[in-house]
């Protein structure tokens, strides 16, 4: 989306700071009066991901770069974007997490992040490098989840 | 976020209390519970998650790692007064079946005493 109401947070990459852009992104895209309380609690958890990926990836890079987070709303449309400095990864090297009734499930304390966001917004868009990754996170907060 | 080991109470389930986010800044404390609990001997955990704020997959990952090392030392890790947030999230994770849930800590705590891994 390029028209709307846009946030944008530049904050460092750290743990401590994630709860902050959960905060404010959350009450960026609440303000319609319409906005579903289910749709907001989705996209909180979606951006705490990819803000977790994002402090991770600058973690193990070793960099002390910020990492940017963009939020425009169009009505109930709301797109979030993350945007890293880190190594990229391979996003078909993702690990498969077996079913919760394998016996080997509980060995897989990782690897749910990328599939929740999917799962809880309505368009997640990944692109990554080895300059970084821009995570994009699409929802509309008046629609009745799946 | 806080985590508070209660208990000890006379029939051994140790129960664990988390107040506020479990997530990347707030994991680091119960995992270090979790692995310290083990280090002790306390096998039958009670996983007091009223608190909890907000929980995101990191959170999900340390309950996963608590629950497997009690497993490992013959008990068994049961979670309690989960908030709306923490029972939906380990749903949409699809990881609702890997944890023994129980709506209150005393039900919990009854629920070890009568299972299979009771003392």
């Amino acid at each position: 989306m390029t028209d709307g109401d846009e946030v944008v947070l530049r904050v460092p990459a750290k743990s401590d700071y994630i709860a902050l852009v959960r905060v404010v992104l959350a009450a960026a895209a609440a303000i319609e009066p319409d906005s579903r309380d289910d749709r907001i609690d989705d996209l909180r958890v979606a951006v705490s991901e990819a803000v977790t990926n994002a402090v991770e990836s600058h973690k193990a890079a070793g960099t002390d770069s910020h990492v940017e987070v963009r939020c425009v709303t169009q009505g109930n449309q709301v797109e979030v974007t993350v945007r890293d400095r880190g190594p990229g990864f391979d996003p078909d090297d993702i690990p498969v997490v077996p079913d919760a009734e394998s016996a080997d499930r509980l060995l897989f304390e990782h690897g749910l992040g990328i599939p929740l966001m999917r799962r809880l917004v309505d368009k997640t868009d990944i692109e990554t490098g080895d300059k970084g990754t821009l995570v994009r996170l699409i929802i509309d907060t008046s629609l009745k989840p799946d | 976020m806080q985590v508070l080991r209660r208990s000890a109470s006379s029939d051994d389930v140790m129960v664990i209390s988390v107040i506020g986010d479990l997530d990347l800044s707030g994991v680091p404390a119960l995992r270090s519970a979790s692995i310290e609990l083990a280090a002790d001997g306390w096998n039958r955990v009670v996983l007091d998650l009223g608190a909890v704020e907000f929980i995101d997959s990191a959170g999900i990952g340390v309950l996963i790692g608590l629950r497997r090392r009690c497993i490992a030392a013959d008990g068994e890790c049961v979670l309690a007064e989960m908030t709306t947030q923490v029972e939906q999230l380990l749903r949409s994770a699809e990881v609702d079946q890997l944890f023994v849930v129980s709506s209150t800590v005393d039900d919990a705590k009854s629920l070890i005493a009568q299972g299979p891994w009771a003392t």
